[in-house]
C-alpha cells in the first residue's frame, strides 16, 4: 500500500488559529476533506511537512446576507448537491462518488490542484518519465515545451461558481480579503490560484439573482471520474420566447484556467432559440482548445464541448419554459 | 523520509469506533484505514487502490460513508466511526443469500455505503441504489445481485440464515437449490482473513525496487546504503535467486528479480525487508542501480522487425535468440481454399483487441515465514497454490515437502493470480535472510505492472459462407503482443487458434498465430484465456456476413450450430452443447424478433455466441497423477471434512465441493467442512484456471463421496440387518426404503460406519486425465472433457453527436450443463458479462512511447461502476453433460466472450458503423460515424 510519511499534524480551532499555525510553519498544507491532498501525498507529488486540519474550523454557513448567499468553505459537496443553487448543485452532484462528496468541501474543490496524466502518478512512474514541469522536471510532456504547465483545472464547482459570479473571501494573518473567482484563477498549471502563502479560503459569496442554471460533465464513467470537460450555464430569460436578459457559460477541465465564454453579451435581448443556441455552441467550439493533459482525444473533447453547450442551453430554455 | 523528529512523534488518537472508545498510538501520517486495520484489528475494512479510487475502505463517520484511506486518522477523532464489524447483519445476510458477493473483498465497503443509503432513504429506487454505490467498485458480480440484495433489505424481506435457501432440482436433495456459500457470511461481516489481514509476530514488510526503463542492462546494484538504514533487515537482488522459472515448466524465462536486464518499466530489480513499509520505501530510494539503456520494443511491428536488441537475447535453453518471436503455431483443417472458392459471400478484415488487466480489488499479497525446523510457509493470494509450491521449491532450492503454501481468502483473481509472482519469491527469500516473517503487499500500480492480463491481439480474419448462410471456410492470421515474459504464452498462442472451432461449425479452418515479446508488462491468462479476442473478430464477421446475405444473425448462427455429440474440425469432441437453446433463450428474452430492425436510429440490438472449455485434458505440468484429488474424512461430531487444494477465488469452489458431498451423502451442508487453504492438509488440485474446477474437483468429490456413501450403506444395512438396496439416503437422515418410519441421522450412520470399519471413516477421489483431442501436434491443447456455450444479446444506445455508447441491457444465456448452485452460476454469468462490458467500452492496458503504463491506477483503469453497468439478465441453460459431475460444466469464463461482439454488433444495428477495435471508445465511434457520413 502507498504509505505517507514526513509530516506532522496540527488541528486548527478556527480560521484565525489556522492561519496562525500556517504562518508559524514551514511547508504547511491545509487539510479539509483530504480527498485531493492525501492522494497527492501518497503519490509524493506533494510533500508538506505540516498538515493543518481544518475539520470543524472551517465555516459551514449557508446564509443570505444582503442579497447575497454566503457559503462557508467547509460545506460538504454532498450538502451543496442537496441544497446549493443551480447550477452549483448539479455540478457538485457530479463530483466523484458518494464518499468523496461526503468528505470533500466547497473550499477544497475551489482550491483543487490542477491535474495531468503526467503529474498525478507515483514517484516510480514519474521517475521513469523523468519528471515534468509541475514535479521535479523541466519540460511539459503535454506540449513538449519547457515553458508553461498546462495541467487542467478539474474542479467541477468552478464553472458553476463562475457563471454565478462568485467572490471568494480569504483570510491570512494580515486579515481578510475578497476577490472575484474569475480574478483568482490563473492560466498556470503550477500556480492555478492567485492565493498568497498562508491564505485560507473561508467563504464563497454568490450574488442572488434567480434565473435558471444547469451543469454538464463529460467523464468516462457514470461515477468516480474527474471531468474531461466540465461546464455550467446560468441565465435569466424572459417571456415565452426565452429572451436573454443575462447568460453565462463557463467551461472547465480543458486547461489550467476555466473561463466564462466571452462574446455572449451580443445575444442579450434576443430569444434563446435553436439558431442562437447553435451559434453559441459554435463559439464555444471556436474558443475551446482542450489540452492533452487529461485522457481522451482532444479533438473529440472539443467536439463534445460544442454538443454539450447546445444541450445545456436547451435545458436552460426548457427550465425557463417550465417555470413560466 | 521519516527524518525530522517532529514528524516521527507518535500521536495518541482518541477514536470512537462502533460505539467503543479507543486510545491508539499512531504516526501522524497514518490514515484511518491503517489505524482500523493494523492497530485495532478491524480487518473488515479493506484496502484496494491506495488512494480513493475503489471504495473498499468505506466506513461511516457520523453516518456518512467516507473513504478511510483518504481520512487522516487524526481528523477522525471526535466522530462516530462505523465499520462492518459494528453493523447489524441484515445487509450482510442479504448480500450472502442473494449471491451479491463472490470474492467478498469489496462487500464490507459496499454494505457500509448501502447502509448509509438505507438510513436516509427507506425505499430507494434502482437509480438511487446504483448512485449510492457508485463509489464502490465490485469486480465480481456485475452489480445486478447487489442491487437486488439492497432491495430485499429495503423491503424488510425475511432472509433465511440457512445455507439452503430454496427447493433443489427434481430428484436431488440439495443440487440446484438456491444456497449460500460456506464462506459467504464470514466474508460479508469482515471476519474471514485475506492475506493482508494476517499479521504474524515480528513480521517485517518488504518492498520491491522497480525499473524506470523499459529495456536496459543492469550494470551494477549497490545495496550498501539501503542495508545501513536503521530498520532495514534484509535486501536482495536477482543474483540471490538466479534460477529461472515459468508457470509452464519448459519455458523458464523469468527470475524472481532481474539478473541481467530489465524488460519493462516496473520489472523488479531489488527487494528489501524493513520494520515497516515506510522504512522499506526509504530504503529503496537508497539503492543505487546503474543501467545501460537499450531501445525498447513497444509494438508488434517493431517486435516482428527485430531490428534492435531482442527483448530476450537467449531462449529458455540458453541458445542465442535473434528475434522477438516467442511462439508460432500454424494449423490447417479441411479444404480452406476450396471453401472460400465456394463461398457466396466473404467478409475479410483486420480486428484489434486492446489488452486489459484483471484488476481484482484485492491487491496481491504474500507473507513468507520459516519455522525452526527450516520449513517455509508462504501465505499468498494465489489461484494456484500447487504451482506456487513447486516454483518456491525449485527457485529457492528447498525440497517440495518443506514448502507449504497457505491460501487465505482471495479478493478476486480472474487469472491475474495464476502463476508465481516476484512478491512471493521475494517474501520467501527476505524472510529467510531476516529470520522473521516478511509480508509484501503490492501497491495498486504494482498489480497493474505484474499484469498477466489479456493480450493485445491483431487478427486478420476471413470468413466465407454460402448463400444459405452456411460457413464454408475461416482463415485467421494473429499476432499477440506478449509483453516481457512467457507466462502462459504458448498456451495463449495455441488457444487463440484452437478454441475457435465451436460453437458454430467451421468446416474448413486455417490459422497462424504468433506471440511476440515486447518491453511491456507481461500478458497472460485473463478470464476466457486466449479466445476472447479472436471470438470478438469472428462474431463480428458473422454479423457482417448475415448482413451481406440478408439472413437474421441469430438464424445464421443456428444454421451453423454444433450440437451435443458433434466433433469440431480440429478434433475436439463436444459431449454436450446447448447453443440452440441459448440462442432461443436470448432471442425470446430480448424481444429480438419483434424489436430488431425496428428501433430508431441510435438504438440497436446485437447478438453473439461463444464456447469455452471446462479444463483441459492436458495439464500445464504433464503428469499421470490425477489433476484433482479430494479426501473425505468423517469425525464423531457428525461432520465430514472435504480436503481439496482447489483455490476458491470467489467463484464458490468451496460451495461446489460442499454441495456435491452433501448431495451424495444426504448430509446437511452445514455439517460439511471444506478445507482447501493449505497444501500441507489438502490433496493437490492443480488450481483455479481454465475453468477446470467444477468439472474436475466435482468429479473427484463425487467419487470420494460415493466411496464414503458405500461404506455407510454397508454399515447401516449391517446394523439393521437388511439388504443394502433397502437403504435410502438423505436429505438429512437415512432410512429404510421399505419402512420409511425407520430412519436415522447421518451422524449416527457415520458412527456405525466407523464402528464397522474399526477406524476413522475416510475416502478419496480423483480426476484422472484422459487423453483427448486430435492426433496431430497441438491436438490435445484446448481439448476439454466438456464445453460450455453462451449467447448474448446486447441493447445499446449510441449518441451520434458524441459517440458515447450506453449499454441499456444485456441478456446472457449460458449452458453450464447443470447448475449445481444456480445463484452462483448466475453470478458468474453476470460478472463475466459485466467484465466483458468493461473491456468493450472502457478498459485498456497500454503503454506510451517510453513504455510507461497509461492506466496505473483504478481511476485510470476505468472499471465499470454500478451506475453505467446495466441490468444483466442471466439465464441458465442445462444440457446435463455426460462427463461433468451430475452433468455440470463450466460457468466462470465462457459468459464473458460473446458480450463484446454482441455490443459491437448492437452498435452497428444502432448507427450503422462497424467498430473493429476495442475499446469502443466514443472517440472511435464518432470517428467511424464521421467517416461514413452518419453525423
Amino acid at each position: 500500500m502507498l504509505r505517507m510519511s514526513g509530516f506532522s499534524f496540527a488541528q486548527a480551532r478556527d480560521p484565525q488559529h489556522a492561519v496562525e499555525l500556517f504562518a508559524g510553519s514551514d511547508q504547511a498544507a491545509w487539510l479539509a476533506g483530504g480527498t485531493d491532498l492525501l492522494p497527492a501525498i501518497k503519490l509524493k507529488v506533494q510533500q508538506p511537512k505540516l498538515l493543518i486540519g481544518l475539520g470543524q474550523a472551517l465555516p459551514r454557513t449557508f446564509e443570505e446576507q444582503g442579497g447575497e448567499l454566503v457559503l462557508g468553505a467547509g460545506l460538504r459537496l454532498s450538502d451543496l448537491a442537496r441544497r446549493g443553487p443551480e447550477p452549483l448543485a448539479e455540478a457538485a452532484a457530479s463530483i466523484a462518488g458518494p464518499q468523496i462528496r461526503a468528505m470533500g468541501t466547497l473550499g477544497g474543490n475551489v482550491m483543487l490542484d490542477t491535474r495531468c496524466r503526467f503529474y498525478n502518478q507515483s514517484a516510480h512512474w514519474r521517475e521513469a518519465l523523468g519528471g515534468c514541469l509541475k514535479a521535479s522536471g523541466d519540460i511539459c510532456h503535454v506540449t513538449g515545451a519547457p515553458k508553461s504547465c498546462v495541467a487542467s483545472q478539474c474542479a467541477d464547482t468552478i464553472p458553476a461558481l463562475l457563471v454565478l459570479g462568485a467572490r471568494l473571501r480569504l483570510l491570512s494573518v494580515e486579515g481578510p480579503r475578497e476577490l472575484s473567482l474569475a480574478e483568482f484563477l490563473r492560466y498556470d498549471g503550477l500556480r492555478p490560484h492567485a492565493v498568497r502563502p498562508g491564505e485560507l479560503l473561508t467563504h464563497v459569496i454568490l450574488p442572488q439573482r434567480g434565473g435558471v442554471g444547469a451543469s454538464a460533465k463529460l467523464r468516462p464513467r457514470g461515477s468516480i471520474d474527474f471531468p474531461l470537460i466540465s461546464m455550467s450555464a446560468w441565465a435569466r430569460l424572459e417571456g415565452p420566447e426565452a429572451r436573454i436578459e443575462e447568460l453565462r457559460v463557463a467551461i472547465g477541465a480543458t486547461n489550467p484556467q476555466p473561463k466564462v465564454l466571452p462574446g455572449i453579451e451580443a445575444y442579450i435581448g434576443q430569444p434563446l432559440d435553436e439558431e442562437r443556441i447553435q451559434a453559441i455552441a459554435e463559439a464555444a467550439w471556436m474558443r475551446t482548445r482542450p489540452q492533452g493533459s487529461l485522457a481522451g482525444d482532444v479533438a473529440w473533447r472539443r467536439q463534445v464541448t460544442r454538443v454539450f453547450v447546445a444541450r445545456l442551453l436547451r435545458r436552460l430554455r426548457s427550465q425557463h419554459q417550465e417555470i413560466a | 523520509m521519516t527524518t525530522s523528529p517532529e514528524s516521527t512523534a507518535l500521536l495518541v488518537l482518541n477514536l470512537r469506533v462502533n460505539g467503543e472508545d479507543h486510545a491508539v498510538l499512531a504516526p501522524p501520517t497514518w490514515t484511518l484505514l491503517e489505524v482500523l486495520r493494523y492497530k485495532l484489528g478491524l480487518i473488515g475494512t479493506k484496502q484496494g487502490c491506495d488512494k480513493g479510487d475503489c471504495g473498499a475502505c468505506t466506513v461511516t463517520m457520523d453516518g456518512q460513508p467516507v473513504l478511510s484511506c483518504l481520512t487522516l486518522a487524526a481528523t477522525a477523532q471526535g466522530a462516530e466511526i462505523g465499520t462492518i464489524e459494528g453493523l447489524d447483519r441484515r445487509l450482510a445476510h442479504a448480500f450472502d443469500a442473494t449471491g451479491a458477493m463472490q470474492c467478498g473483498f469489496c462487500q464490507p465497503g459496499m454494505i457500509l455505503s448501502a447502509h448509509a443509503l438505507l438510513e436516509k432513504t427507506a425505499s430507494p429506487s434502482r437509480e438511487e441504489i446504483t448512485a449510492a454505490l457508485g463509489g464502490n467498485l465490485c469486480r465480481c458480480t456485475g452489480y445486478t445481485k447487489i442491487v437486488e440484495a439492497v432491495q430485499r433489505v429495503a423491503r424488510s424481506e425475511d432472509i433465511s440464515k440457512g445455507l439452503v435457501q430454496g427447493p433443489p432440482a427434481e430428484g436431488f436433495s440439495i443440487l440446484g437449490a438456491r444456497a449460500r456459500k460456506p464462506d459467504g457470511i464470514g466474508k460479508a461481516v469482515g471476519e474471514l482473513p485475506y492475506t493482508d489481514d494476517i499479521a504474524l509476530p515480528r513480521m517485517l514488510h518488504g518492498r520491491i525496487l522497480r525499473s524506470p526503463y523499459a529495456h536496459a542492462r543492469i550494470l551494477s546494484i549497490d545495496l550498501s546504503q539501503a542495508l545501513a538504514l536503521p530498520g532495514v533487515y534484509a535486501a536482495v537482488v536477482g543474483a540471490d535467486l538466479p534460477k529461472a522459472y515459468c508457470v509452464i515448466p519448459w519455458t523458464p524465462d523469468e527470475t524472481a528479480l532481474c539478473t541481467d536486464k530489465v524488460r519493462y518499466v516496473g520489472d523488479g530489480v531489488a527487494a528489501v525487508a524493513a520494520v515497516d513499509e515506510e522504512t522499506a520505501d526509504a530504503a529503496l530510494a537508497l539503492i543505487k542501480v546503474e543501467y545501460e539503456v537499450l531501445a525498447p520494443v513497444l509494438d508488434l511491428d517493431t517486435a516482428e522487425k527485430a531490428a534492435g536488441v531482442p527483448v530476450h537475447e537467449r531462449d529458455w535453453k540458453g541458445r542465442p535468440r535473434l528475434d522477438n518471436l516467442c511462439k508460432e503455431v500454424a494449423l490447417s483443417f479441411g479444404e480452406v481454399d476450396e471453401g472460400f472458392a465456394a463461398a457466396a459471400a466473404v467478409v475479410e478484415g483486420e480486428w484489434f483487441y486492446e489488452g486489459s488487466s484483471h484488476a481484482p480489488i484485492e491487491p496481491h499479497c504474500a507473507i513468507g515465514t520459516w519455522d525452526a525446523l527450516g520449513r517455509l510457509t508462504l501465505y499468498s493470494s494465489t489461484q494456484v497454490p500447487h504451482y506456487l509450491q513447486r516454483a518456491l521449491s525449485e527457485v529457492l532450492e528447498v525440497p517440495l515437502d518443506r514448502v507449504r503454501v497457505v491460501r487465505p481468502a482471495i479478493g478476486g483473481a480472474f487469472g491475474g493470480k495464476s502463476e508465481p509472482f516476484d512478491l512471493e519469491l521475494c517474501a520467501a527469500l527476505l524472510s529467510k535472510r531476516a529470520g522473521r516473517p516478511v509480508k509484501i503487499l503490492y501497491t495498486r500500480e504494482e498489480v497493474f505492472l505484474a499484469h498477466r492480463g489479456r493480450h493485445p491481439m491483431e487478427m486478420k480474419l476471413r470468413v466465407g459462407a454460402s448463400a444459405d448462410g452456411k460457413i464454408t471456410a475461416v482463415e485467421n492470421d494473429l499476432r499477440l503482443d506478449g509483453g516481457a515474459y512467457h507466462s502462459f504464452g504458448m498456451v495463449t498462442t495455441w488457444y487463440s487458434g484452437q478454441l475457435l472451432t465451436g460453437p458454430v461449425h467451421l468446416p474448413a479452418y486455417r490459422f497462424r498465430s504468433r506471440r511476440f515479446y515486447t518491453n511491456k508488462p507481461c500478458c497472460g491468462p485473463k478470464r476466457g484465456h486466449g479466445t476472447v479476442q479472436p471470438r470478438f473478430a469472428l462474431e463480428c464477421a458473422l454479423d457482417e456476413l448475415s448482413e451481406k446475405l440478408g439472413i437474421d444473425p441469430i438464424d445464421l448462427r443456428r444454421r451453423n450450430a454444433l450440437v451435443s455429440g458433434d466433433e469440431t474440425i480440429n478434433g475436439q469432441s463436444i459431449p454436450s452443447l446447448g447453443l440452440l437453446q441459448c440462442l432461443e433463450r436470448v432471442e425470446t428474452l430480448s424481444g429480438w424478433k419483434e424489436r430488431r430492425g425496428k428501433l430508431p436510429f441510435g438504438k440497436g440490438l446485437g447478438v453473439a455466441c461463444s464456447m469455452y472449455i471446462s479444463g483441459t485434458a492436458y495439464p500445464i505440468h504433464p503428469t499421470e497423477l490425477p489433476q484433482s484429488g479430494v479426501m473425505l474424512s468423517a469425525d464423531r461430531s457428525g461432520i465430514v471434512r472435504v480436503a481439496c487444494g482447489a483455490a476458491d477465488i470467489g467463484q464458490g469452489s468451496d460451495a461446489m465441493l460442499m454441495t456435491v458431498v452433501s448431495e451424495v451423502l444426504g448430509i446437511d451442508p452445514d455439517a460439511v467442512r471444506v478445507e482447501s487453504q493449505d497444501t500441507d492438509r489438502a490433496p493437490v488440485d492443480l488450481g483455479s484456471y481454465s475453468s477446470r474446477v467444477t468439472l474436475m474437483c466435482g468429479i473427484a468429490a463425487q467419487e470420494a463421496a460415493m466411496g464414503m456413501r458405500q461404506a455407510m450403506i454397508s454399515a447401516l444395512a449391517g446394523a439393521w440387518q437388511v439388504d443394502e438396496a433397502r437403504i435410502g439416503v438423505g436429505p438429512g437422515s437415512w432410512f429404510d426404503l421399505q419402512d420409511p418410519g425407520r430412519h436415522v441421522g447421518v451422524a449416527e450412520v457415520l458412527r456405525l460406519a466407523e464402528i464397522a470399519a474399526g477406524r476413522p471413516l475416510v475416502s478419496a477421489g480423483g480426476f484422472r486425465t484422459r487423453k483427448l483431442g486430435g492426433k496431430y501436434q497441438g491436438g490435445t491443447i484446448g481439448a476439454s472433457p466438456a464445453y460450455s456455450t453462451t449467447a448474448h444479446v446486447a441493447e445499446v444506445s449510441v449518441d451520434p453527436e458524441t459517440g458515447i455508447v450506453t449499454v441499456d441491457k444485456l441478456w446472457a444465456a449460458h449452458d453450464c450443463g447443470r447448475a449445481l448452485l444456480p445463484t452462483l452460476v448466475e453470478g458468474q454469468i453476470e460478472g463475466s458479462t459485466a467484465m466483458g462490458l468493461g473491456e468493450a467500452l472502457f478498459e485498456a492496458h497500454t503503454v506510451d512511447s517510453r513504455g510507461l503504463l497509461a492506466q496505473p491506477s483504478l481511476l485510470e483503469a476505468c472499471l465499470g461502476t454500478s451506475v453505467e453497468t446495466p441490468p444483466i439478465v442471466a439465464s441458465i441453460v442445462e444440457t446435463i453433460d455426460p462427463v461433468g459431475p451430475f452433468g455440470a460444466k463450466e460457468a466462470g469464463e465462457g459468459p464473458l466472450h460473446s458480450t463484446i461482439p454482441a455490443i459491437a454488433n448492437a452498435i452497428h444495428d444502432a448507427v450503422g458503423v462497424r467498430i473493429r477495435r476495442t475499446p469502443f471508445s466514443p472517440e472511435r465511434v464518432l470517428a467511424a460515424l464521421k467517416e461514413q457520413g452518419r453525423c
